[in-house]
């Protein structure tokens, strides 16, 4: 009896894994075949768009949501994500909410989400390793659960773990997500450490300086599309 | 004989939500207070983070009035004639846009201060200036409040078209020729992935 189901177990466990394999080879073929990262023209996105919102803490959320405050229209439902010892930008996210007026009932949805923090202000790089791995246990579920099309992120270290979830499942093509990555408005000469560590992963990022567009020219135009660039809007002082 | 050059009388100084104990201690040193009534202030409120609260409410003939955390500190910053600030962009941005004179005051023991920047910008292009803790007395003697250029905030409708540009692309073509595959089929590794379920842990509020 015993063995039956160890037997049925093993049964199950080889078809997912045949699967997995499987799934990974489509993968890598469409990489070969599509080539990384090309777009073209064709049809664009007309349904809304899950938005998933890292707030970081004290100016960060600030920001972002000044920055939020400038868009209406399609994007909901809009997923906060915030660190959980921050009750201050939770208040924030809530207020903030509730206080922008929508056209439709669809539009109000939003919904707040804790992770455990990657890196709190003054701590040691190491140590910021084992924190940021603890925080990505509870940020890959947290995507794979929410499946947004945008993660948009302005800063602190808790996007990072996020970012590469978002990555994973996009190269696994699971997930139709572009990560977007706003640079802070207190950067004005260089980019900060999480905006370098992403650079290679994320797919836009948008700076608020000129200064900062002419120092890292390379990566600021790669990660724009035409159709950014024609509109002319290298983000300039945008709060 | 009193100076008022700042009309008014109140002071603001603000650490954010983190601490910076130097600022703090600087402020209601009886030096800095007596500066404080040269200049004309008659109260001074300090909003401390997690710094340790000083106990004094009066310092040199000047009222001290000090919390930790509000949910916003925005009625405080419109009350206020001078706003001393770490250099958070938060706070920076919600002064100046408010028409406050502010002195930055930068901490030097945060990580690779970056902070820096954007006081530094701010005192580039005239809108406020910005010292150290070291420094305060000396910038607080020299301010002169006219020659301040305003300070006219950006403009956060410019972030909708290129957010409408981006999200409004597809990442993979597959997603373009609509193929089902890529969106339920596997779906089971999802599962598979969700390891935050095996320690049965909760993640919405």
């Amino acid at each position: 009896m015993f063995s039956v189901v160890i037997q049925i177990f093993y049964s199950v466990l080889a078809t997912f894994l045949g699967l997995l394999a499987v799934w990974l080879l489509i993968c890598i073929l469409y990489r070969v075949t599509r080539g990384f990262f090309r777009r073209k023209k064709g049809k664009r996105r007309q349904k809304p768009v899950s938005v998933m919102i890292v707030v970081g803490s004290g100016g960060h959320t600030t920001e972002i949501l000044r920055l939020m405050s400038g868009v209406e229209g399609k994007y909901y439902p809009r997923h906060f994500v915030v660190a959980r010892c921050d009750r201050i930008s939770e208040k924030k996210i809530h207020t903030f909410e509730h206080r922008r007026v929508y056209g439709s009932e669809a539009e109000k949805n939003y919904k707040v989400h804790r992770i455990p923090r990657s890196r709190s202000v003054g701590q040691s790089y190491i140590t910021s390793i084992l924190t940021t791995l603890y925080a990505s246990l509870y940020c890959f579920p947290l995507v794979c659960k929410i499946r947004p099309n945008v993660i948009l992120c302005n800063g602190p270290g808790t996007c990072i773990p996020l970012c590469f979830a978002g990555l994973f499942l996009k190269h696994l093509l699971l997930l139709d997500i572009n990560i977007v990555y706003v640079e802070s408005l207190c950067r004005v000469q260089t980019l900060s450490l999480s905006a370098r560590l992403l650079l290679p992963i994320i797919d836009h990022i948008l700076v608020q300086w000129p200064q900062l567009k002419e120092k890292y020219p390379e990566y600021i135009h790669k990660c724009f599309t035409k159709a950014i660039e024609a509109t002319g809007y290298l983000l300039l002082r945008i709060s | 004989m009193t100076n008022t050059k700042f009309g008014s009388k109140t002071v603001f100084v603000t650490v954010g939500t983190t601490r910076f104990d130097n600022l703090v201690r600087q402020v209601v040193s009886d030096e800095m207070c007596q500066k404080f009534r040269q200049a004309g202030f008659k109260r001074m409120i300090v909003q401390t983070g997690s710094s340790p609260i000083p106990i004094q409410t009066q310092v040199c003939g000047l009222d001290v009035h000090c919390y930790d955390y509000k949910s916003s500190i925005h009625e405080d910053i419109k009350n206020a004639d001078l706003v001393i600030s770490h250099a958070g962009a938060g706070t920076v941005l919600e002064t100046l846009s408010l028409g406050k004179p502010l002195i930055t005051v930068v901490n030097e023991k945060l990580m690779n201060n970056h902070q820096m920047e954007l006081a530094q910008q701010m005192h580039k292009d005239g809108h406020s200036l910005y010292c150290t803790c070291s420094t305060l007395q000396e910038t607080l003697a020299k301010m002169d409040v006219e020659s301040l250029h305003q300070f006219i905030p950006g403009d956060p409708t410019k972030f909708a078209l290129p957010l409408f540009e981006i999200s409004s692309l597809h990442t993979h073509s597959a997603y373009k020729m609509g193929l089902p595959l890529f969106y339920g089929g596997p779906a089971v590794f999802i599962y598979l992935l969700d390891v935050g379920s095996y320690f049965s842990l909760s993640f919405s509020v």
